[in-house]
């Protein structure tokens, strides 16, 4: 006899798939029939094992019953090799077993006889057939297909136990056993280009929420893993209180141009081409970390060793910062990378070490990693209230070769949804020289010195200098002197 | 009252239930509790199958049409010939706000602990009483 945890107590079943129930909102619900449908090699059976050893783990037992011709020994050998399989010591509360030669020899009632038997005398309370097709096909009539799921569902009921159906069918939605089963479970893949991703969707869950839609998903050593669509799940994460506090950029001339810093927990978009210095500026916050108020550098082009080494040449000790835990510096490089993995991994490093200043280089690294670009200003804005939420003050880059956008940056548009403080650098060439420039565009609740200002970055670090003078048209990219029209060689 | 046997011997229980599923589900794992089990629609039809049989256990479903749970413990109350044959009465509805409820020997929500279910069944058959609460 197991010690069994008693499901009337709560409400959900957690299901031990990090992110599945996230979007089933606390996970499945007990003494329910639940179909998971999904063509070959969509993860089906890894889902499936993963509950059945999760649950195992929490002192559960499971039954788990396959109509097919593959052995178990062809089943488990691959099993084996998933971490959430060797986690559990007691491999014995998983009990597998095939009905194939049942149905073959007794058809469904036979099946349903056996899953009754098998389920009583291990006393489990998950229940997986594996191969529900197979039942279809072996079904003298709909009618009687039907019946199976129906008696299923009533000794899950009777029994306390959950079922879960896995299927490779593709019968059209409107089949029968969608609508007779408490759950419908899809998984499925795409392709974009060259590239290929899988995702999940919950079509069904009988008396409950759940959140609808599409939800990247990936297999690896772990198992399954679900990435809920950040702005689907984060999206009202309530901001923690405004605080008159500033925070340093680390340049104090910048900070004089904008009340001693950045507002407390805002977010601030350093927007410029290429090789301005928008990084520089970036390790200048970053490199203002402590034990006490640690920093959080997430970037998608470059790694600890370069960065330790531009943070030097302007005279930055970020390799002291990261040995002693005040900065640590998390790189993606900008491949196949799933969106939502990233904003989880960034939060979870955030909320891991109570991360108070965060610097993302290069935010349009997301919008690379997106499936679905046009998401990307609902996910940004969900990120961004989520950090705003857990009191983190953001500075992220962002190329922006035209100030109206160029088709292959993310729009201006986009960031400045989603950026309360905006500081534009750009080149301005006056007179045969290039000169860095930056300008204050925005800068949530406070005044700001409304001037173009000339910066260069040295040894000495990023440095403010002089207003630039006698000259217009810098942020709209003309810039000529004063008085002398526009400068159509810049 | 002396046990009933079905025709194989074994202990009969009319089982009294709408819903196909459940009643066919509930046959099945009676059965492999090693027990006979007729099975009835409505109260009518367990009514009707009382006028021949003498059951060791009638379980009965309250929420039923033509002739409810309620109506049925009633009516095998009111027998002197079935007064005394234990009843098990199911319902989704928590069985203790239902009216009549005191006339069964013993109440059970549906989607409980199926060992419960079968341990209140076992000793019914037995004594024709529940599972004693008592501690040893």
């Amino acid at each position: 006899m197991t010690d069994k945890i008693d499901n009337t107590q709560f409400d959900r079943l957690q299901t031990g798939v990090p992110g599945l129930d996230e979007i089933l909102c606390g996970g499945l619900l007990p003494q329910a029939v639940y179909i998971v449908q999904g063509g070959p090699g969509e993860g089906k059976t890894i889902l499936a094992n993963q509950f059945c050893y999760y649950r195992a783990k929490l002192g559960e037992r499971a039954l788990y019953v396959t109509l097919l011709a593959e052995t178990h020994n062809r089943l488990l050998r691959h099993l084996r090799k998933m971490d959430f399989m060797a986690d559990t010591g007691d491999q014995q509360s998983v009990f597998y077993g095939s009905a194939f030669d049942t149905l073959r020899q007794d058809g469904l009632e036979g099946v349903l006889r056996f899953l009754m038997r098998n389920a009583k005398s291990h006393d489990v309370s998950t229940i997986v057939v594996d191969g529900l097709f197979a039942l279809e096909e072996s079904a003298e009539t709909e009618r009687s297909f039907r019946e199976f799921i129906n008696d299923l569902a009533a000794f899950a009921d009777i029994s306390g136990s959950t079922v879960l159906l896995l299927t490779n069918s593709e019968r059209s939605t409107g089949s029968p056993e969608f609508t007779m089963v408490d759950g419908w479970i899809e998984l499925n893949s795409g392709e974009l280009e060259c590239r290929s991703f899988r995702y999940i969707r919950v079509h069904k869950l009988r008396g409950s929420g759940f959140v609808a839609g599409r939800h990247m998903t990936r297999i690896n050593q772990q198992g399954f893993h679900v990435y809920p669509r950040l702005e689907s799940v984060a999206g009202d994460a309530r901001a923690v209180a405004m605080r008159e506090e500033r925070v340093s950029s680390g340049v104090p001339s910048l900070d004089e141009l904008i009340e001693g810093g950045f507002p407390y927990s805002s977010s601030t978009a350093l927007v410029g081409p290429t090789g301005i210095g928008k990084t520089s500026l970036g390790l200048a916050f970053i490199c203002q970390s402590t034990v006490e108020e640690p920093g959080l550098l997430f970037g998608f082009y470059e790694d600890s060793i370069r960065l330790e080494r531009r943070a030097a040449a302007l005279g930055l000790d970020l390799a002291s910062l990261l040995e002693s835990g005040a900065v640590e510096i998390l790189n993606y490089p900008p491949t196949e990378q799933i969106v939502d993995h990233l904003a989880e991994d960034m939060l979870h490093a955030v909320r891991r070490r109570g991360v108070k200043r965060l610097f993302v280089d290069g935010v349009d690294g997301f919008r690379q990693a997106a499936v679905y670009p046009l998401r990307t200003g609902r996910f940004l804005s969900a990120l961004i209230s989520c950090l705003r939420a857990d009191g983190v003050t953001t500075v992220f880059t962002a190329e922006l070769p035209e100030l109206m956008g160029g088709e292959n940056a993310m729009q201006f548009t986009a960031i400045s949804a989603v950026a309360e403080n905006i500081l534009l650098l750009r080149y301005a060439e006056l007179d045969a020289t290039l000169h860095r420039t930056l300008a204050v565009m925005k800068m949530r609740e406070s005044s700001f010195a409304p001037y173009v200002f000339e910066f260069h970055i040295g040894q000495d670090g990023f440095q403010i200098d002089s207003r630039m003078s006698g000259t217009e048209g810098v942020i709209s990219g003309l810039p000529h002197r004063q008085g002398r029209g526009e400068n159509t060689d810049g | 009252m002396a046990e009933a046997a079905g025709k194989s011997g074994k202990p009969l229980i009319l089982l009294a239930e709408d819903e196909r599923a459940i009643r066919k589900v509930m046959e099945i794992l009676l059965e492999s509790e090693g027990y006979d089990v007729m099975c009835a629609q409505h109260g009518i039809a367990a009514l009707d199958i009382l006028l021949t049989v003498t059951p060791s256990l009638v379980i009965t479903d309250y929420m039923m049409p033509e002739m409810d749970g309620a109506e049925l413990l009633r009516a095998i109350r009111g027998n002197a010939r079935l007064s005394a044959i234990p009843v098990l009465l199911m319902s989704s509805a928590v069985p203790t706000d239902l009216p009549d409820h005191h006339l069964a020997d013993q109440t059970f929500l549906k989607g409980g602990e199926l060992e419960s279910l079968l341990a209140i069944v076992a000793s019914l058959v037995a004594h024709g009483a529940p599972p004693s609460t008592e501690p040893a």
